[in-house]
């Protein structure tokens, strides 16, 4: 692995407050993203098309325009710039076609109501900083930092290992938030920079997890091996998303509970989460224009996900709800 | 666990904590018992009593042989299992027991009071009684001086207008100095003012003056040694009748502890406690149970229970049992007795003690939500943290946090002592006081700073009437620059402040005649040793606090007007100020309405730009209110509150700069407009440590509204972080109401005014989230699963 103080080539072209990346979202008081409190920068784009995916606007490396209806008060002021004839006013409602849209924004930047909002900006890591380093006395006070998440940072690598850089330099914890799936070496010189990875396992049948992420977890069992075997890496954490009816199969639960207990005891991976599904993003779906394909799947019940971490525990593997 | 706030629900007896049977029975007759409520009657008739036995003699001194009169002969109440005796009345103040008060010579009141009494459940004896004090005051009515002949016209317009109000009084919002009793006894306090007597030389005018106010309060003082006999006498007669041996013995016990309290000094825990609770009786005879506090209880309880765990008197379940008994005692359908607990000792070490939890204990035990308050500091214990946040997790939004490190320079910035400083107490919901020593004039007046820049905006005039009310500073059209604005909104609320200065010194200068607190005087330094009220300048302390009602939309606003006006320039003054008059209707003005609301920062998500705009309004009151003086040489404390009146403020206020449209109501205390903090806790905690809180000796307030998700076991660690460093940072005071799913459901039916509810889920974004109905159903039974 490369270590931080040999940085990759490309990496020494530009300093790293200017490099630039896309992000939908800066979220702070993040509490579930690592230990403390956190600030966890949301980076647009995914190689993977989870079914479940819980972010939408995540998943294309443009930037998506969201329109949320009830909050339109028909102004008709998106019709006046759109150059394409994407909006209509028609009867005093607002139609949204987004078949013409080309993702300019301009509509979102004048809508009045927030109606129409962007998924997506270009900022560069030095604004990121600036926006990550206003809530430091409550890392400091809880152990926290910064989190980087999507999308799927490992999808811009530049911006990531910037990011994390700039990080470490002002002593903040780093973390990130990624699904494994990316080349070696680009996993490996971004993960090295981090504190902590929050490793995503969605399923351990490989067919399985093509039909329901789009992909192969051959690489992301491989960069999670890696991940392991390396002394002076990162703290690892194992995270388990349980969706009702995708892979949450007997088989299926089985299989990672083997998975893990083969990995349990390995001295970087600290703990294992388990990730119940909820229904929060059902809304985004119908903003962003998308299609949910698990619409109507309810969230486990409280019970089975006890179940689950009792099985797990059985096999003397803690594992908590996160 | 339980997770109950409303008291229905508690009646019910959702609860699942084992008290013990006693506590239980004690319980039940507070919420059980429908007959408690009407035991304020005879004060009501005592007073009349006396005032026909003294005709003729001065105000002061009938007043308080009256006093003296309710502490003799109210009657003696006891209930099998109490171990707190004395029953408080229930009405608060200016209801029947304060008939003195009321309009009795107007016979449709006369005719109402006596239909309410009828329907009573109390003795017929009893109601013959209540309606002959009716008659007494009828023909007697009590004639209520004011200072001045009456309220000048510019008071009555600006008030009418709703710029300003309140009235300068201080009845019913102290913290007596009720150690003393504890550890000395009323015989104490009557020896001191035999001591100051006998030392008068009368031949002088001033001795004269304090002549009468000694004689008078003697007679108080002298009544209440008598209150506890009165108790054990009764108790020896129900011991005597007693058939079974162990309730007997019990009887005995209690005659035993009321024999020496409130008399003399309390030797133990239980005699302590049971002395406190016949001081605050007292209390709610002199000035109605309203915001009459208990102080540091865990302080100067303490040491009595400290000796009796030493000497092995009591253990901890008994001491928890008697803390439930008294927490009982006081349980009131409605009322603000507060107390406090918590803090730093006068030499600024942490205070937090075994009682400390103790309460806390007590108060979850119980489940009746009661007003409390945590002190908070640098060096408060994270258990104490924890232990309150159990509390606040059931909903009721207690206890209160109060912050030593904003409250305690606060206050010695007012020029009193680090070491008083140390020893603040609350009062009522979020007033501040030295006990024993201060008359605090709490909430003194309330200023509408919204209604201010409205009329900064328009030359003074009011924008929907036209009426001139304040001074003629030019209109929005006139002002080259933000800057312009600002100064004229400090000019109007200037001259304001002058007039509400004066409304409350009208009032303090006509307290002592309109009405003395000789009781509260003598537990109130240095009142006895002056021989004067602390309504006259007796108390070693004297300030008065003045609320600002709207800060956050006064920043709010001017942030939008520099922004679209004149750095922007996308509206012109005219427009800005047509669309405020028109309420923001019409299409065009609906667009700039939704965008100031969507599109412009707003205070309460950490953003540097707009909150300094509300620390720059909050920082001149706080200056400008501390250069005015009150009659007895204090000052005025600016007090960032607003309890409830931030709804009265907004009905007066026409529409604002920062989207609010006239009369919806403004921001509570200095907590965001609601629904426009977005971003999240610590973003709101980044807001409210911008503002002056250390210049704010009458305390911030902000309360914080936080999800039950965020209070689970893996949560709340960080939420205890957040709020650990908003101390550091110096928040003065902060209060957490949990959502409930009744808020949910409102939530539902006005998003826009909740878009501030918010969850978080790992690895999500909330940033384009808009829950659905269906969402919010599933939220709301989820909320309520958890609230079971």
């Amino acid at each position: 692995m490369h270590s931080p103080e040999h940085p990759h080539k490309s990496d020494s072209q530009i300093p790293s407050t200017a490099v630039k990346g896309r992000i939908f979202d800066v979220q702070t008081f993040s509490i579930h993203d690592g230990p403390g409190i956190r600030t966890t920068v949301f980076l647009k784009g995914c190689p993977l098309r989870c079914v479940w995916c819980h972010n939408p606007e995540s998943m294309e490396t443009e930037p998506d325009v969201g329109f949320i209806p009830a909050k339109c008060i028909a102004c008709g002021q998106c019709t006046l710039v759109c150059t394409h004839e994407g909006h209509a006013i028609v009867d005093g409602r607002h139609v949204f076609q987004r078949g013409l849209c080309v993702r300019c924004g301009s509509c979102t930047t004048e809508c009045p109501t927030g109606a129409l909002e962007l998924a997506g900006k270009e900022v560069t890591a030095a604004w990121v900083m600036s926006e990550v380093e206003k809530d430091r006395m409550f890392y400091e006070r809880s152990g926290g930092g910064i989190t980087l998440s999507g999308g799927e940072p490992l999808m811009q690598p530049e911006f990531s290992a910037a990011l994390l850089r700039l990080a470490r330099d002002s002593r903040l914890h780093t973390a990130v938030d990624t699904s494994g799936y990316a080349g070696h070496t680009v996993f490996d010189r971004v993960t090295a920079l981090a504190d902590l990875v929050l490793f995503d396992i969605k399923m351990i049948d490989e067919r399985a997890h093509r039909r329901l992420t789009g992909v192969s977890n051959r690489r992301i069992l491989r960069n999670l091996q890696r991940l392991l075997r390396d002394e002076n890496g990162p703290k690892v954490w194992l995270r388990l998303p349980v969706i009702p009816g995708q892979n949450d199969s007997p088989d299926a639960i089985q299989n990672l509970i083997d998975f893990c207990a083969s990995l349990w005891g390995n001295p970087r991976l600290e703990a294992i989460h388990l990730m119940p599904y909820h229904r929060l993003a059902e809304s985004k779906y119908q903003e962003f224009g998308k299609r949910y394909l698990i619409n109507g799947t309810h969230p486990p019940a409280d019970e089975d996900i006890s179940a689950i971490i009792r099985r797990f525990s059985e096999r003397g593997v803690p594992v908590t709800r996160s | 666990m339980p997770t109950l706030g409303r008291d229905e629900e508690v009646i019910q007896g959702a609860y699942g904590i084992d008290l013990s049977p006693r506590v239980e029975r004690l319980r039940d007759y507070v919420l059980n018992d429908a007959t408690w409520a009407d035991h304020y009657a005879p004060r009501a008739w005592l007073v009349a009593e006396s005032m026909k036995q003294t005709e003729g003699q001065p105000p002061l001194f009938r007043q308080a042989a009256a006093l003296a009169h309710v502490i003799r002969n109210y009657p003696v109440t006891i209930r099998e299992g109490e171990l707190i005796l004395g029953y408080q009345q229930h009405e608060s103040f200016r209801g029947i027991g304060w008939l003195e008060f009321d309009n009795l010579t107007n016979g449709e009141r006369r005719e109402a009071l006596r239909n309410h009494v009828q329907n009573l459940s109390i003795p017929d004896e009893w109601k013959q009684k209540v309606f002959d004090a009716i008659d007494y005051w009828r023909e007697h009515p009590r004639v209520i001086p004011h200072f001045w002949p009456q309220t000048p016209d510019y008071i009555s317009r600006d008030t009418r207008a709703g710029v300003y109000f309140g009235g300068g009084g201080s009845e019913g919002h102290t913290v007596p100095g009720y150690e003393r009793v504890l550890r000395h006894g009323f015989h104490a306090i009557l020896e001191q003012i035999d001591g100051e007597i006998a030392r008068l030389q009368p031949w002088k005018p001033d001795d004269q003056k304090r002549k009468l106010w000694l004689h008078s309060v003697r007679l108080i003082a002298a009544a209440a040694c008598e209150l506890g006999m009165r108790y054990a006498e009764e108790l020896r007669a129900l011991a005597t009748r007693e058939s079974d041996p162990l309730q007997a013995e019990e009887y005995r016990r209690l005659a035993d502890i009321c024999e020496r309290v409130p008399a003399r000094g309390a030797r133990t825990f239980h005699e302590a406690v049971q002395s406190l609770w016949f001081c605050h009786l007292i209390m709610g005879w002199e000035d109605g149970i309203n915001a009459n506090s208990f102080g540091r209880y865990d302080q100067y309880l303490y040491p009595f229970y400290a000796a009796d765990r030493e000497e092995g008197r009591i253990t901890e379940d008994e001491a928890l049992e008697l803390l439930e008994a008294f927490h009982l005692a006081l349980y009131k359908s409605y009322d603000v007795q507060q107390a406090t607990i918590g803090g730093q000792n006068p030499d600024g070490t942490d205070a937090t003690n075994e009682l400390t939890y103790l309460f806390l204990e007590a108060m979850w035990r119980v489940n009746l939500i009661r007003c409390l308050s945590v002190r908070v500091h640098r060096g408060t214990p994270r258990r104490l943290l924890e232990s309150a946040f159990r509390l606040i997790r059931r909903g009721g939004g207690v206890p209160f946090f109060f912050n030593d490190e904003a409250i305690v320079p606060a206050l010695v910035e007012k020029g009193i002592p680090v070491e008083d400083a140390r020893q603040y107490a609350i009062i009522g919901c979020v007033e501040v006081t030295i006990p024993g020593k201060t008359n605090p004039h709490a909430v003194s007046h309330m200023m509408n700073v919204a209604k201010c820049l409205e009329l900064a905006m328009n030359d003074g005039k009011d924008l929907a009437t036209g009426e001139q009310i304040g001074p003629q500073t030019g209109t929005l059209a006139d002002m080259p620059d933000i800057e312009a604005l600002w100064n004229a909104y400090k000019l109007q609320l200037e001259h304001f402040a002058r007039h509400a200065v004066e409304l409350s010194n009208q009032g303090d200068l006509a307290q002592p005649f309109r009405f003395p607190l000789p009781y509260t005087s003598i537990l109130t330094d240095d009142c006895i040793a002056r021989g004067k009220d602390m309504t006259d300048g007796g108390a070693h302390y004297h300030y008065h606090s003045t609320c600002a009602i709207g800060l956050p939309n006064v920043g709010d606003s001017l942030y939008a007007v520099d922004q679209l006006v004149f750095k922007e320039k996308s509206v012109s003054p005219d427009e800005l100020l047509e669309a405020l008059k028109a309420n923001w209707e019409g299409e065009e003005r609906e667009k700039l309405r939704q965008k100031v609301i969507h599109r412009l920062a707003k205070y309460g998500n950490g953003n540097g730009d707009v909150d300094r705009w509300v620390e720059r309004a909050a920082h001149h009151y706080c200056d400008h209110m501390a250069t005015y003086t009150t009659p007895h040489g204090g000052s005025f404390h600016a007090h960032l509150f607003s309890f409830v009146w931030h709804l009265d403020c907004g009905r007066a206020t026409n529409a604002t700069p920062d989207g609010r449209k006239a009369h919806d109501p403004l921001a509570y205390s200095v907590s965001p407009q609601q629904g426009r903090d977005v971003e999240g806790l610590t973003a709101l905690m980044r807001s409210l440590m911008t503002l002056p809180h250390e210049h704010a000796a009458g305390s911030s307030s902000a309360i914080i509204e936080i999800a039950p998700k965020l209070l689970d076991e893996v949560s709340l660690d960080k939420v205890l972080d957040v709020v650990q460093t908003a101390i550091d940072k110096g928040v003065g005071q902060m209060q957490f109401n949990v959502i409930d799913s009744a808020t949910l459901r409102r939530a539902q039916e006005n998003p826009e005014a909740y878009s501030h509810i918010a969850v978080r889920v790992s690895g999500f974004s909330m940033r384009f989230c808009l829950l659905d109905k269906t969402m919010q159903d599933h939220i709301i039974a989820r909320t309520k699963h958890e609230e079971m």
